[in-house]
């Protein structure tokens, strides 16, 4: 069953609507010194409001639930019942502000249970996919990933096969991370910063259906979604040899040879072993393909990494068959191939 | 279609290459762990309530959970070490190990083929998320040791499993949709199996008791006093409960070659949301999913010999889910209806697969798990929990309801192996 990509949302430090990102993205990198914070500012924007009935506490989903927004103000979803809508979204922490709020209420009150329990639901990870839920009456499958660096390639995984096997109509799918004072020392703590790139947040989703469901809503297609895959490694020597061996899944999964291959969009930001391990099995597979670093431009973005390589293998323009990768220090790679309609009479 | 090829079917018309089959499973559970004891607290009706003893709740009026105190995860792992783990990670990885251990899948074998690993919860590496939470309090600048650091990341749930099992060429993801989260996992398996992108899953879930979700359930009045009383009329409230639950899922083909013993095959499921109320259910949306799970599995709502409900044991949670049962049984009678909360606690990101796995083994060894700490029926709850004792019973279609906060529904549906069944009596809904 041919999935495809038929919308897209992205918003991140370059401006909160999509063409900002897409724009900014081939540019690359200003000269000079990165910024320690790629951050988001959403003031101004009407879509990342909250109301009574949508109420968000914490600042990730204030993100997400506000580029669900974007999206669907650019889509029409009533040819679906609500029941035949879904969600999946994926950051590799969201939540875990209010988890503190209430843990710490919890210890430090004059009781033990003085605590704000309306901080509880925000601190459970699927608190912003619900919300999501609730301001578009999505009532499909509505779903909540967590893969570290490779949680945005898991929800499109997730969403490509939920509407596979004819579960929704269309599932909307992304993954968003925000930039916290706790991420950035949890982060530092754990030996995982990237090395000279600013750190980064925002939040890309998709519009993912059949070929057919995008053709009878006439809906264009931006990109095919011919595979994703995934592994593991369990000792960091390890990486390249896994990249190696989920890239060659996915191009079994699209039927496709890696002479096809007209971009990599790579997962890793900035130097370090992890970057190594991946460039070398990139040179290796692909060594005449386009390399498109999205990090350089939006941040590391951690858990919303791999959806921003998404979104970029979507923005590049003529970028023919494309490759997108992701490593995380955890041991989760995946990979993903897209093919953006343009290419496809020479390729197929 | 030969007759041969119609007895390969199951009532959905799908072949031994899309039928789903459980060939294993580990579970760690406060009234017992691993196959032997998870069966008989199920028999015996034990209950695994106690005062929490994992972390200081002595403040608390009262503060029963149901933790696991006789188990540790270093007992059956073999490559991860339990100090350089959190927990939860710990309860996953050995629920892993176990599961694949009991569906004697050679792990060699394992590594040659590509798999999945999905595991669900609600609160992650919750008992260090707590730690954090206090070291923050006692430190203005607060230095988090790397090793603690490591393991804070919830993905690592599943990653630790694939890591215990030497696993590379497999998916490894956390779901963290709160308590219908072990219900998706399996879920997930059943379509990437059914895709044939997976030639095994290793679904299901583990969640710790922790101070969060207490203080935030007892806040919010959630929390019963003294044991977890689904149905009953003096009800007060749900009990947290600590474990893991992990099945292996692999198609029936696929189960055929590697000469497995077959436990169940999950027939299919519903995922649906409320879009509504975070902590406030929908009836209407449960009843839908109820009904949509035996739509997907081409079962007639009679044809259930029992439903394991979600039945947390809150005033308003079970009466409404058992007026989503009547919804889509309609006139038909209802059959018996069991809380296994009452027994485990509510092992949240977990419990959809603890309750998949008592199901199966209610299957295997005829009989029913009861409802324990039953005292008077209400009045509206009026159904068979099996009250307090377990029964022998016959046991073949049932289905497993999860409903999750953030209003995520998810229910299976399960169905004993039995060789000679799908051709011999047929399904009275959409058979092919």
């Amino acid at each position: 069953m041919s999935v495809v990509i038929s919308g897209m949302a992205v918003v991140s430090c370059l401006g909160t609507d999509t063409g900002d990102f897409t724009a900014g993205l081939p540019a690359g990198r200003t000269p000079g010194e990165p910024a320690a914070l790629a951050r988001v500012s959403e003031q101004d924007d009407e879509a990342f409001a909250t109301s009574r009935r949508v109420r968000l506490r914490e600042r990730s989903s204030v993100l997400a639930v506000g580029t669900v927004t974007k999206l669907l103000a650019g889509l029409d979803l009533s040819a679906s019942p609500p029941a035949r809508r879904g969600i999946v979204l994926g950051s590799a922490m969201a939540s875990i502000d209010s988890y503190m709020i209430v843990s710490k209420g919890s210890l430090s009150g004059a009781k033990p249970y003085f605590v704000d329990h309306n901080r509880m639901p925000p601190g459970i990870m699927n608190y912003t996919s619900g919300q999501a839920a609730v301001k578009f009456d999505l009532h499909g499958p509505n779903v909540t990933v967590t893969a570290g660096r490779a949680s945005g390639l898991t929800a499109l995984t997730c969403g490509r096969r939920l509407v596979a096997a004819g579960r929704a109509d269309i599932m909307l799918a992304g993954a968003f991370e925000e930039v916290t004072e706790r991420r950035l020392r949890i982060e530092a703590a754990a030996g995982r910063s990237a090395d000279g790139i600013a750190a980064g947040e925002g939040a890309c989703v998709f519009a993912l259906e059949t070929a057919d469901s995008a053709r009878r809503a006439d809906r264009p297609v931006l990109a095919e979604l011919l595979a994703t895959t995934a592994g593991y490694f369990a000792t960091e020597a390890e990486a390249g040899a896994t990249l190696t061996r989920t890239v060659e899944r996915a191009l079994r999964q699209a039927g496709v040879t890696p002479a096809e291959i007209r971009t990599v969009v790579r997962g890793t930001p900035g130097p370090g072993r992890l970057a190594g391990q991946e460039s070398t099995v990139l040179a290796a597979l692909a060594p005449d393909a386009r390399i498109v670093d999205p990090a350089s431009v939006v941040g590391d973005t951690w858990g919303a990494s791999s959806a921003f390589g998404v979104a970029a293998a979507v923005a590049v323009p003529e970028g023919g068959l494309t490759l997108v990768t992701s490593i995380d220090p955890d041991g989760q790679v995946a990979a993903c191939l897209v093919r953006p309609p343009a290419a496809s009479p020479g390729d197929s | 279609m030969s007759n041969t090829d119609q007895a390969r079917r199951n009532p959905s018309g799908r072949d031994e290459q899309q039928r789903v089959v459980v060939t294993g499973f580990g579970v760690v559970s406060s009234i017992g762990s691993g196959r032997d004891g998870f069966l008989a607290g199920l028999r015996e009706g034990r209950c695994g309530a106690k005062p929490i003893s994992r972390w200081d709740a002595s403040g608390f009026p009262y503060y029963q959970a149901c933790e696991v105190l006789d188990f540790e995860p270093g007992a059956v792992l073999e490559r991860v070490e339990p100090k350089e783990t959190g927990r939860v990670a710990g309860l996953a990885a050995a629920a892993a190990r176990m599961a694949m251990d009991d569906a004697g899948f050679v792990l060699a074998q394992a590594r040659a083929e590509t798999g999945l690993i999905a595991i669900g919860t609600t609160c992650g590496e919750s008992l260090e998320l707590d730690g954090v939470a206090e070291a923050e309090l006692r430190a203005e600048s607060v230095r988090l040791s790397g090793e603690t650091a490591r393991l804070l990341s919830p993905g690592r749930l599943a990653a630790t499993a694939a890591a215990e099992l030497d696993l590379r060429d497999v998916e490894t993801l956390t779901i963290p949709t709160a308590c219908a989260a072990g219900n998706y996992a399996v879920a997930y398996g059943l379509d990437a199996i059914r895709a044939g992108e997976a030639d095994f899953a290793l679904c299901g879930g583990a969640d710790a008791v922790n101070r969060m979700a207490f203080s935030g359930f007892f806040r919010m009045g959630a929390m019963a006093q003294e044991r977890c009383r689904p149905f009953d009329r003096d009800r007060d409230g749900t009990m947290w409960g600590e474990g893991a639950a992990v099945v292996v899922l692999e198609s029936l083909a696929h189960a055929r070659r590697r000469g497995a013993t077959i436990h169940a095959e999950v027939l299919g499921f519903q995922l649906n949301c409320d879009a509504d109320h975070p902590t406030a259910p929908v009836g209407q949306r449960v009843a839908e999913c109820i009904a949509g799970a035996l739509a997907d599995s081409a079962v007639d709502p009679a044809e259930l010999d029992v439903v394991f409900a979600h039945a947390t044991g809150t005033k308003a949670s079970d009466p409404m889910e058992v007026k989503a049962l009547r919804d889509v049984f309609g006139e038909r009678e209802l059959p018996p209806v069991v809380g296994l909360k009452s027994m485990i606690g509510h092992t949240m990101g977990a419990a959809g697969a603890h309750t998949c796995i008592a199901a199966m083994l209610a299957m295997r060894h005829g009989f029913l798990p009861p409802t324990v700490n039953f005292r008077e029926a209400d009045p509206d709850c009026v159904i068979d929990c099996v009250p307090n004792t377990s029964r022998p019973a016959e046991v073949r279609t049932v289905m497993v309801n999860s409903l999750g906060f953030g209003g995520n529904n998810a229910a299976v549906v399960l169905r004993r192996f039995d060789e000679q069944t799908p051709g011999s009596t047929p399904a009275r809904g959409a058979v092919r």
